[in-house]
């Protein structure tokens, strides 16, 4: 059997390397993303441009690459009878919520930097757009570490498996 | 005299072939166990028995008595079970002896082997 990366994870828990990888680049990514905060700040809108733009078409990597198969592979077909579970609940809030923010992102890319959208679906409050996906990010980075947390690291720690 | 001659010549060859002939399928099936059926179970994110030994021919079932789901794959790729959830299960006839270690791909600490005699 082919496969690109090997079968576990390098943080030590019982995570796959996929999901070992995800964790570490979206934890990057939130980094980037502030720090694309700051560029605005300082108002070098290029690179903040740039930098956040990097991040969302990542993100897209990383969806289509780890998120989407594994959830297509263990929740979707469990859903929705299984929600009462944290271990299905939990990835269900965090997938819900991060295409929510990877939409929004793409949405407020394309507004500021093309024409591509007609002028009554654009928007000039740029302040308020952008506060809100970046707190709507943060919250999908924290629901995905718990995701990450619920089924790698909960149940290894607490029944003592290997 | 020459009747017990008889007797030993031709008798003792009978009963000798004819013990051979009930004690054979005993003899063969000593030496090539019957394939049967056999069982691991899937529950605290463990399979149990960790190790399984088996003879060619045996169908394993895997059954997932965990509330999350798993799966059965092989290390070598002889065999995959597609997501199992709770009291699902996944069954392989190993036809060929050797050692075949699997793993869960949802949680690779989970680890496995069945062993094929």
């Amino acid at each position: 059997m082919l496969r690109l990366f090997p079968i576990k994870g390098f943080l030590g828990t019982g995570a796959t390397f996929e999901a070992d990888l995800n964790l570490v680049v979206q934890i990057i990514m939130g980094g980037a993303l502030i720090a694309g905060t700051l560029l605005a700040r300082r108002k070098r809108y290029t690179a903040h441009g740039i930098c956040q733009t990097t991040v969302l078409l990542l993100n897209l990597v990383m969806i289509g690459m780890v998120m989407w198969p594994s959830f297509q592979q263990q929740v979707r077909p469990a859903l929705p009878k299984v929600l009462y579970k944290w271990y299905y609940a939990a990835a269900a809030i965090h997938g819900l919520l991060g295409v929510v923010a990877e939409v929004l992102g793409l949405y407020i890319v394309v507004v500021a930097g093309t024409r591509a959208l007609p002028q009554w679906l654009t928007f000039k409050d740029w302040k308020r757009w952008m506060r809100t996906e970046l707190m709507l990010w943060s919250i999908v980075v924290v629901t995905g570490v718990g995701t990450y947390y619920l089924w790698y690291v909960a149940p290894f720690g607490q029944h003592g498996v290997r | 005299m020459k009747k017990n001659m008889w007797v030993a010549g031709v008798a003792m060859p009978v009963m000798i072939g004819l013990l051979l002939l009930v004690g054979s399928p005993k003899l063969r099936a000593t030496d090539q166990p019957s394939a049967a059926n056999a069982e691991v179970r899937i529950d605290n994110f463990s399979f149990g028995p960790e190790t399984l030994t088996v003879p060619v021919g045996t169908t394993v079932t895997w059954t997932n008595r965990d509330d999350i789901p798993h799966t059965v794959v092989s290390t070598d790729g002889v065999f995959k079970s597609k997501v199992r959830d709770t009291d699902e299960k996944f069954s392989y006839t190993f036809a060929k002896a050797g050692t075949y270690p699997y793993y869960c791909s949802v949680h690779p600490k989970m680890t496995g082997k069945v062993v094929v005699q």
